[in-house]
């Protein structure tokens, strides 16, 4: 009986005007939506190639260590196609230089990089199935029960050798068999937009993150179907049915996330960014405080007041590249160098804890707003399919937790192989070519541009490399399935416990229901 | 007649359970604004006041050396509006702070403020979103059924046998429902009021009133342009429920879809160059530059601001800052325009048409920036002349200006108050309205065209 009252549903639901009309939507907006998003994709691609490229040349075309500041970049996930998540609002670089921890990453992610542009709307795959087939699944359940009461034939079907039970679970499973052919008809021309284009390859890891979306959108339409059905078997009308559920679908996708996310962000406050940088500026005046009295000290040392420098390229916390300058003043430079550069990461470890303090709070902020938010079901499916598609905000805090403890290892290297009290930190010049007198520079430089003949005062390639072979590099280790899911299983089991809740108050009612 | 038709719908509408859940709705909505304004207003301004107050006093550690005090850079962010409590204009999510020192405007960022970029985007919650997203959906909700629904109850024959004109009955329709969210509105706002000014947080001056009156203009105006958009919907289907869900499949269409398409669409057809292509141009003309330069332009001596080299160098740098800006300055205004023309193509959108109206109406969001933009432009032009001015009385300095080092010009102490100081200047009501006055027209001939449709549809409407 309940597989007759299932196929006469579906039937039924399957050549509806309302549904014909939403699957046309579904059928427009999935497409497109894949395929803006495809190129989105493509032109991170392309700039993640770049930035890779330039995070290698470092290595590869560093002529002293000091201008060795090496970047890590994280390549984008074609997942994000489905579910950009936070993807566009962090960057995907990080420069780890010495005199600060990273905070934040930087880079475009965005196909644009117009900053005006983010006034507009940009929506992804993971939004149209939140707001299109809840629609849907609403206009399909509103009179599941309400339409059969109003017509009379509930009455009629109930008068029958048909169980309640039954005829319930006929109506939900008609209703849940229409979804999931239009659900794979969306994931179907997801596909085949993914495999046509070029830049796009999946692995069988994205492959298994695809289904577990796909079933937890089966999921995420089941709360709306079965709301739908608890409200109509409540409602004396299909008219009330409808008015309730469209209010109540209006404000769990639209009123409520906004209203959670300005409660969240009163709940924790968090400092302005600008404010934590300007007591990190504090600090750097306390550094150049005692950057001056070092600077005392080494000229006291030397006995050298002034400087003078014959060609420098550079400047990281004292000249880099320096080159054709005499010893004295290369003497000078060095002890300098090799005073400054570990006051510098010492600072860049004291700036850190304003910084840390800063990022736990926005942690806080993010993670109270979700569990808020949580009562919102598309929000729900915004953050469990962000974790999927690697767009989460747990995702990045890896990524950058694993570039900070890089830069490090990076720089504990330069300590034990006492890089910085070496010539080679900041000069290409091997002690014994560097010229005594201001004269020998001079003749020095004059003979270098004659042979080198050099493209620009700074072209100074044809004064060779420093060997970066032994230099650590960065690689990242990316999270599994379940490390991500993990993040997100209470919000994940809140949805699911709704669902139940709503299955159960609904079959309650409608056992209930007197039909008199 | 007219009236007597509005009459009945404004009852049928009072007595709806719609309009119960829409006041509730818009009261709870209107109220949360208004404290959420008063919280956030509050802490953008101690937060505002307290960036400031250490910007003044990094300049203060600057002022020591005036060649250092000229190149410092400065990053100065827009004050929060009084006005945010209408309408945000998104300017937390655009540039809003414009950085410049005394011999150049470099450009623009976007502070982080209190902004976490770990948080999904939501939109702040002010009249404008209450507007944008609550009222045109309500208008579809309030017009649906308004001829589909007689049309499945078979009234619709009955009314119009009687000596009703089609298009009054029609017209008594449209103006029923648009009065009703009208007045569901108007309560919103003097909830609202009545908390801002219990609050004592917020000043509600003329012009604020004033801004109210032109918020309330557009909202009447978007309000008709989606009733006419659900009446047509209603007149065009057999079906109330085909009726309403082609009218939320609009709705959704023109308040999502369409700014996403435009924006799809702004670089293809308004391309601007990438920042990697600017950097790229930026060290080629570096590079001409520096080739055009003879020896010693490297050549410093921290202890002989008079050393001639100095003057090469600071030429050269000059140079270098100059023929940056240009590259910039064009890539800027490239960015600018294509921003133009992207809100052009979206105003598709009435609901976009609402926000680009109450954006002039305010002087927010883009608007703002761009008054801004030009008038530090001028401000510049007025910090460069003071210091010049500064240099020329110091016989220390061989007043060669280099925009980078402070090797050549004067070193000495300054007066931080004899400094220009930049304020943003206050556009008077008159003005903004006037220029958010294409944006009434539009949303006026919108309303109009879609309404006449409907109208055309419903005259030939066959009963039988």
């Amino acid at each position: 009986m309940i597989w007759h009252i299932v196929k006469k549903d579906f039937l039924d639901n399957f050549t509806s005007a309302r549904f014909v009309v939403g699957f046309l939507l579904c059928l427009f907006l999935v497409p497109y939506t894949v395929y803006t998003g495809t190129k989105v994709y493509e032109s991170r691609v392309e700039k993640y190639q770049r930035d890779e490229k330039n995070a290698n040349e470092i290595f590869t075309k560093a002529q002293v260590y000091a201008q060795i500041q090496p970047m890590a970049v994280i390549q984008p996930s074609p997942l994000n196609i489905f579910c950009k998540g936070i993807s566009e609002q962090v960057g995907s670089l990080v420069n780890l230089r010495n005199n600060e921890v990273p905070t934040f990453a930087t880079g475009i992610t965005t196909m644009y990089e117009n900053q005006f542009l983010n006034r507009f709307v940009s929506l992804d795959f993971v939004n149209i199935l939140a707001i299109i087939l809840s629609l849907i699944g609403v206009f399909l359940s509103y009179d599941i029960f309400s339409r059969e009461k109003e017509d009379g034939t509930l009455k009629l079907l109930l008068s029958n050798h048909v169980k309640r039970s039954d005829f319930f679970l006929g109506k939900a499973g008609g209703i849940l068999l229409t979804f999931i052919p239009l659900l794979l008809v969306c994931y179907i021309l997801v596909f085949i937009i993914l495999w046509i284009s070029p830049f796009v390859s999946l692995s069988a890891d994205d492959y298994a993150r695809i289904l577990l979306l796909f079933l937890f959108s089966l999921l995420y339409l089941s709360f709306f179907i079965f709301l739908g059905s608890y409200i109509s078997s409540k409602a004396r009308t299909s008219s009330t049915s409808l008015i309730i559920n469209l209010f109540i679908w209006c404000f769990l996708l639209f009123l409520l996330p906004n209203a959670m996310s300005y409660l969240g962000k009163n709940i924790v406050k968090i400092d302005n960014y600008s404010i934590v940088r300007l007591n990190m500026g504090d600090l750097d005046g306390e550094f150049w405080e005692k950057r001056g009295e070092l600077q005392q000290q080494v000229q006291k040392e030397t006995g050298l007041e002034n400087h003078s420098w014959n060609l420098c390229a550079g400047w990281n916390y004292g000249p880099v590249l320096l080159c054709f300058t005499t010893l004295d003043n290369m003497i000078y430079e060095r002890k300098m160098h090799e005073s400054t550069a570990p006051m510098v990461l010492d600072y860049a470890t004291k700036k850190w804890h304003l910084q840390e303090a800063y990022l736990n709070r926005l942690y806080r902020q993010q993670k109270i707003i979700k569990y808020l938010s949580s009562l919102s079901p598309s929000e729900v499916l915004k953050y469990v399919s962000a974790s999927l598609c690697k767009s989460d905000m747990e995702s990045h805090v890896d990524f950058m937790n694993q570039a900070r403890s890089y830069r490090e290892q990076f720089f504990n290297y330069y300590k034990e192989n006492k890089i910085f009290s070496s010539y080679n930190y900041f000069s290409p010049h091997k002690e014994s070519e560097i010229p005594k007198t201001q004269e020998e520079a001079v003749i020095m430089q004059a003979q270098w541009r004659l042979t080198a003949k050099p493209e620009s005062t700074f072209d100074l390639s044809s004064l060779g490399y420093v060997s970066t072979s032994a230099l650590p590099r960065f690689i990242y280790n990316e999270r599994g399935i379940l490390d991500g899911l993990a993040d997100q299983l209470w919000i994940f089991a809140v949805l699911i416990a709704a669902c139940t809740v709503l299955i159960w108050i609904t079959y309650s009612s409608f056992i209930k229901y007197d039909i008199r | 007649m007219l009236k007597t038709i509005i009459i009945r719908e404004l009852q049928n509408h009072l007595y709806s359970l719609r309009f119960i859940i829409a006041l509730m709705l818009t009261l709870i909505l209107f109220g949360t604004s208004s404290v959420s304004f008063i919280i956030e207003f509050k802490e953008q301004k101690s937060t505002y006041e307290q960036g400031m107050t250490k910007i003044q006093e990094n300049m203060k550690n600057v002022a020591s050396n005036a060649s250092n005090f000229a190149q410092n850079i400065n990053a100065i962010p827009f004050a929060p509006r009084n006005s945010a409590f209408i309408a945000s204009c998104q300017e937390e999510s655009i540039p809003n702070t414009i950085i410049y020192n005394a011999f150049n405007v470099y450009g623009y960022d976007i502070t982080k403020g209190n902004n976490n970029p770990f948080i999904m985007p939501a939109k702040n919650i002010n009249w404008e979103f209450i507007m944008v997203l609550l009222f045109s959906f309500l208008a579809i909700i309030f017009t649906f059924d308004a001829v589909a629904g007689e049309k499945e109850m078979r009234t619709l024959a009955l009314s119009l046998s009687n000596p009703v004109s089609r298009g009054v009955m029609l017209t008594g329709k449209f103006l029923g429902t648009v009065i009703i969210l009208t007045m569901c509105v108007v309560m919103g706002i003097v909830m609202s009021i009545l908390i801002l000014l219990f609050s004592g947080q917020t000043m509600i001056t003329y012009a604020t009133i004033a801004e109210i009156g032109g918020f309330l203009l557009l909202s009447f105006l978007l309000i008709a342009c989606a009733s006419a958009i659900g009446l047509l919907t209603s007149v065009l289907c057999y079906s109330a429920n085909t009726s309403l869900l082609i009218g939320l499949m609009m709705w959704l269409i023109l308040l999502f879809i369409i700014p996403h398409t435009t924006l799809l669409l702004s670089n293809k057809l308004f391309p601007v160059e990438s920042s990697d292509v600017i950097t790229q141009n930026t060290n080629n003309s570096r590079k001409i530059i520096e080739a055009s330069f003879p020896d010693g332009k490297w050549h410093s001596e921290s202890n002989n601001p008079f050393t001639p080299d100095h003057q090469i160098r600071a030429n050269m740098q000059m140079e270098f800052m100059l023929g940056e800006k240009k590259i910039r300055d064009n890539w800027y205004n490239s960015q600018f325009s294509q921003y133009v023309n992207t809100s052009k193509m979206t105003l598709i959108s009435p609901m976009f048409i609402f926000e680009m109206g109450n954006e002039h109406m305010l002087n927010g969001g883009f608007q703002r920036f761009k008054n801004n933009w030009d008038d530090l432009h001028t401000y510049q032009g007025q910090f460069l002349a003071w210091f010049k001015a500064f240099d020329a009385k110091d016989p220390q300095s061989p007043h060669w200006y280099n925009p980078y080092e402070d090797y050549s010009t004067s070193k000495s102490k300054i007066n931080i108050d004899e400094v220009p100081v930049y304020s943003e200047s206050i556009i008077p009501f008159a003005q903004r309205i006037s220029q958010s006055g294409i944006y009434i027209a539009l949303l006026l001939v919108y309303s109009t065209i879609i309404f006449f449709v409907s109208f055309m549809l419903f005259v030939r409407y066959d009963v039988r």
